[in-house]
């Protein structure tokens, strides 16, 4: 397989270089505005306001269960009823992934949760994920499936890039949630990434770089440093340096050097970007701990950016040097040794839909005809084609019987018994999310008990 | 005779008028009693004779007498009333003559309201009836039949209308019927899903939900959560098979068009509850006492002159 060159930002950037070269550009161009007039101060402080007296007294964290998160202010109504007791749910832990347990509701284990809550979780299920009793999830034939696939690359497989693919409201990121809480307490190191539309979002700052041609974001890169240190700090304490890299700055960092190490560096905004490539491109090429990227919302990486040049051009999401890092790893650019880069597209994000080159390049069920006349990006579209899809199915039975049961003891089920199960089942067709949706906003009463 | 005849007031006329000799008149009156006295009458039969509508007047009153005496006989053998402990015993459905048959049998065009009141009538009748046959007196029965006999539609014609050419089951085993409620309509084929035989023994031998039946429905070609949004739409195109306890045992495709999504799941639920008439014998009553086989017929109602909406008025001015 021939590998796909790194595409450069060089000529979209022309007039950026240009400017960027004159004698007081250590800044790059603004970008998000208020961002930068917070950082300077200059936002005027909203008035100190009068704390109104209110009637409701909001509940105190729940203290039992591992959720029940403290700044959670918005009073929900499952909260005005004491927290379930879900003990008797099986805990998610890598024994307790097998076939009898499929259909199971589940519990994450409170320590992986918080670790993974250092990247931060999808906010799409933040309604179970900050719900009183805990993070839960229901075991599924997927689940297991994703779990023998990592357990296949960490004995010796070559490794992957998957991307979930599957209709709305499928489960496939908390299918990701599972797959990472499963590398977390299997050994590997993770990188979970919950909303890759921040990448491309124009969110975070962002400065042109005539060395790599590309666009570099470092607040992000310092970002990223910072919670994948604070997650994986003992297996990055065991990985070091494969040979001496060099820094923006000029320093260069030695071979050998502990990777907690060269990651504290990437405190620094200025040579962060070269950090975390170097940190990246480290645990892709040493094999005794297997590395995950998981990323949801991958869409973005396969589209257009938010951003644009000083000659208001369009950036594409190669051209920006976080998104570029892992397009390197998917095309074999880098060498990545022992490991998965685990993808998932979300239907979630109105702003960044699938594109047609994303449909061509996965063979996605569209609305809209393909033919040879749509135009199609070809980086994207190279890049895109490179993963392997796996797609999530329906619920079966077992597994909706789970989730029924899951959504009764956390108490956002309006459904109760045998007719209300079937009636929701067959409502949502087999899909997950409407399932769900269904038995909290049925209104058909439970028949009367005779 | 209290008015004077014309004859007498005459010849008080004759006598008070000045008297002319006139030997020589030829004039000759005819005889008083044979032309001013009113034809012979006969007494009227009955007492609704001098009413606008005499037979109607006529028929009602039979049906309420041999109502009353009906009832009379039934409360001397103590079975009616029925005390309000016991059910009331649901007479079979009773199927009346049109309304146009009716207004000609009772020699007056039947507006709604007095259609609605003589069919009360008539039923109360067929409830006593049946009350009179579970009680085994034969001739209070018997006596009620006659008065019902003519008011009752012939047998044939419903049997006929039972069979008719689009309620059946094709020879592929679909039923096909057509919902309308608002501005949509929909179509609908029903099939029986194969996965649903006999699962009361399957369930025995491996276990709960191992694989329930599930129903698969497919409106305009989309899974029904595709196409419904909203879950009380949904809810509304299942209600038909919840109220039988059919959930599961049935496919459904259908197409809809017009209207809008609640219009279109309306329709939809109509015609699945037409088709499972169609399917089954025995879920007839429990959907007609439903509502589901009735088509709902509110519209939109038009907009009205000298008001922005058809109710909202222009506020009230007062000069």
């Amino acid at each position: 397989m021939s590998l796909l060159p790194r595409p450069s930002a060089a000529r979209a950037a022309a007039a950026a270089a240009a400017a960027a070269t004159a004698p007081s550009s250590s800044r790059g161009f603004a970008t998000s505005s208020l961002l930068l007039a917070a950082a300077k101060g200059k936002a005027p402080k909203a008035p100190a306001k009068k704390k109104a007296s209110s009637f409701a007294k909001k509940p105190p964290a729940a203290k039992s269960g591992s959720g029940g998160r403290a700044s959670d202010i918005t009073l929900r109504y499952v909260e005005a009823r004491p927290p379930p007791d879900l003990g008797d749910f099986v805990r998610f832990h890598p024994e307790s992934l097998i076939p009898s347990n499929i259909g199971r509701p589940s519990t994450f284990p409170r320590q992986t949760i918080e670790q993974l809550r250092t990247f931060g979780l999808p906010r799409k299920l933040s309604k179970d994920l900050d719900s009183p009793g805990g993070p839960t999830s229901v075991v599924r034939q997927c689940t297991l499936d994703m779990a023998q696939r990592l357990d296949g690359i960490k004995s010796g497989k070559k490794a992957a890039k998957w991307v979930l693919a599957g209709e709305k409201g499928s489960g496939r990121s908390t299918l990701l949630l599972q797959t990472a809480s499963y590398a977390l307490e299997s050994g590997w190191i993770v990188l979970y990434v919950p909303h890759a539309s921040e990448w491309i979002n124009s969110s975070s700052p962002y400065r042109y770089s005539p060395s790599t041609s590309t666009f570099h974001q470092p607040a992000l890169a310092s970002k990223l440093l910072g919670q994948l240190l604070s997650v994986n700090a003992n297996a990055l304490s065991s990985v070091t340096l494969p040979k001496s890299v060099q820094l923006e700055d000029g320093r260069e960092v030695s071979q050998g050097t502990n990777l907690a190490e060269v990651a504290k560096m990437g405190r620094n905004e200025d040579v962060a970007v070269g950090v975390l490539d170097a940190v990246i491109g480290a645990l892709a090429q040493q094999s005794e701990h297997p590395l995950l990227v998981a990323i949801d919302e991958a869409q973005t990486l396969f589209s257009r950016s938010a951003y644009r040049t000083p000659d208001n051009e369009p950036v594409e999401s190669y051209h920006l040097s976080t998104p570029l890092l892992f397009l390197d790893l998917i095309a074999g650019r880098k060498p990545f040794t022992s490991g998965a880069i685990l993808t998932s597209l979300s239907n979630s994000v109105p702003s960044y839909p699938f594109t047609p080159t994303l449909s061509s390049a996965l063979s996605l069920p569209t609305t809209e005809p393909l033919t040879p006349y749509t135009p199609l990006e070809g980086v994207h579209h190279a890049h895109a084609s490179l993963l392997e899809k796996i797609d999530v199915d329906g619920l079966s039975t077992a597994e909706a019987k789970g989730l029924f049961e899951l959504a009764a003891r956390k108490g956002w089920s309006r459904a109760t018994g045998d007719e209300g199960f079937i009636a929701s089942l067959i409502a949502a067709g087999g899909n997950t999310g409407e399932f769900a949706r269904g038995l909290s906003r049925t209104l058909v009463a439970a028949p009367a008990e005779l | 005779m209290s008015v004077a005849s014309s004859s007498s007031l005459r010849a008080l006329r004759l006598a008070s008028a000045p008297r002319f000799a006139r030997a020589a008149s030829t004039y000759q009156p005819s005889s008083s009693s044979s032309v001013d006295a009113p034809p012979p009458r006969a007494r009227p039969a009955s007492p609704s004779f001098f009413t606008g509508k005499p037979t109607y007047h006529d028929s009602l009153a039979s049906l309420q007498s041999s109502l009353k005496s009906a009832q009379t006989s039934l409360r001397a053998a103590h079975v009616y009333p029925l005390p309000s402990s016991l059910p009331m015993p649901q007479p079979p459905r009773a199927s009346w003559v049109s309304s146009s048959a009716l207004s000609t049998m009772l020699g007056t065009q039947l507006r709604t309201n007095t259609h609605r009141e003589v069919v009360e009538l008539l039923n109360e009748l067929h409830a006593v009836r049946h009350l009179a046959d579970l009680a085994g007196m034969a001739d209070v029965a018997s006596s009620v039949d006659s008065a019902l006999e003519r008011y009752e539609r012939p047998e044939k014609v419903e049997a006929g209308k039972r069979s008719g050419e689009g309620s059946r089951v094709d020879e592929l085993g679909r039923a096909y019927a057509m919902g309308r409620r608002k501005e949509s309509s929909a179509r609908v084929w029903m099939i029986a899903n194969p996965k649903a035989t006999g699962s009361l023994d399957v369930a025995e031998t491996l276990g709960f939900a191992s694989e329930l039946p599930i129903s698969e429905v497919l409106v305009n070609h989309l899974p029904l959560s595709a196409h419904f949004v909203r879950p009380c739409d949904r809810e509304t195109v299942l209600r038909p098979l919840r109220i039988t306890g059919l959930l599961g045992a049935y496919n459904i495709f259908a197409l809809a068009r017009g209207g809008g999504t609640t219009g279109q799941a309306g329709a939809v639920a109509l015609a699945v509850a037409r088709a499972l008439a169609i399917l089954r014998e025995d879920v007839g009553d429990v959907l007609r006492s439903d509502g589901a086989l009735m088509r709902d017929t509110r519209m939109v109602e038009r907009k009205k002159t000298g008001k922005p909406k058809a109710r909202k008025a222009y506020t009230w001015v007062k000069r």
